[in-house]
């Protein structure tokens, strides 16, 4: 799935738009699980995705390798996603807990989700985090990358990283067994 | 930690178990690759995804980089019609009024005090006066009456 620096760097030489439409491939189902897993909402997701990749496009020339393509990329997402969040919360008329509340009923609606129930109290459980905890516990669990990547992604180092994730798992474990 | 949770999850599963048996790894992970637990998408999402995203990218520059040099033809084509319109239009109005005055359609000559006045109609069914010392303009074979 991920493609190498080398062969974006390879094919941006050549071709811009052949190299875009490579990345767009690659990373529009990855990119598109990771903000939808953090807005929960189909449209707010297909909006950020959509604009992850415009970003990607407008600066594909700057790319020089100097990081990884997908961590680029992801960096992108993360920033956008955060940003979209962060917005939201500021416009909202109602209060975060209510808005939590909504969010989380889109979840139990059997036509946006469908897991079993384990699977909605695990992202019910999820959006009581803070987005940033929350973002962190998606991209180690469920998305499976390293600390190393998820530090070169958020900026953050990789301790305060294993720290926020061991935190997120006790919330989540304590929130779960208490709905049972 | 994946452990941990396990932990927590195997006695809840069991509440939930169904008859069919299904790996721990396939019931509980719910990675993105993974279609169980992934968000519900139509068929057909990433394919309309990925054309959007051309659209408003490679598409959008490409058909703005055709645009551009039409847009500046179009520009100055109309300007040279526009200026070769107006100069087409002053050179008719000169004409106009230099030719006037030899394509009487019917004139009226009267004669106030001393002075020869002539009144005609022009081409342009105006009414024109004139004194006799500009007869000299009008073609005398247009003349009907004369005092």
């Amino acid at each position: 799935m991920h493609l190498t620096n080398q062969d974006i760097l390879l094919i941006l030489k050549q071709d811009t738009s052949k190299a875009f439409r490579k990345i767009v491939s690659s990373y529009q189902k990855p990119i598109y699980h990771l903000v939808r897993r953090m807005v929960i909402d189909h449209e707010d997701a297909n909006d950020i995705t959509q604009d992850v990749f415009i970003k990607v496009w407008r600066k594909i020339d700057k790319f020089k390798g100097d990081s990884k393509i997908y961590t680029w990329i992801y960096r992108i997402a993360v920033n956008e996603t955060l940003n979209f969040l962060n917005k939201k919360k500021r416009r909202a008329t109602i209060s975060i807990q209510q808005n939590d509340i909504e969010v989380s009923h889109k979840i139990d609606n059997p036509n946006l989700f469908n897991g079993d129930e384990i699977q909605k109290r695990l992202q019910k459980a999820l959006l009581k985090l803070p987005n940033k905890q929350r973002l962190v516990f998606n991209m180690k669990y469920l998305e499976e990358l390293t600390y190393e990547q998820i530090a070169d992604i958020t900026g953050t180092s990789k301790g305060a990283l294993k720290a926020s994730y061991h935190h997120a798992v006790k919330k989540i474990e304590k929130i779960i067994t208490d709905s049972f | 930690m994946k452990r941990l949770l396990l932990i927590v999850f195997k006695p809840i599963y069991s509440l939930h178990v169904k008859e069919q048996e299904l790996s721990m790894k396939n019931k509980f992970n719910i990675s993105a690759t993974d279609k169980s637990g992934d968000f519900l998408v139509s068929e057909n999402y990433f394919d309309e995804l990925s054309a959007n995203i051309l659209n408003k990218t490679i598409h959008k520059t490409s058909n703005s980089k055709i645009n551009f040099p039409n847009y500046k033809i179009v520009a100055v084509a109309a300007s040279i019609l526009v200026i070769a319109g107006l100069i087409s239009i002053k050179i008719l109005i000169q004409d106009n009024n230099e030719n006037k005055l030899s394509k009487i359609e019917s004139y009226v000559l009267n004669q106030v005090d001393s002075d020869l006045i002539v009144e005609f109609i022009d081409e342009n069914n105006m009414m024109n006066i004139i004194e006799i010392e500009d007869l000299d303009y009008i073609d005398e074979s247009l003349l009907i009456d004369e005092l």
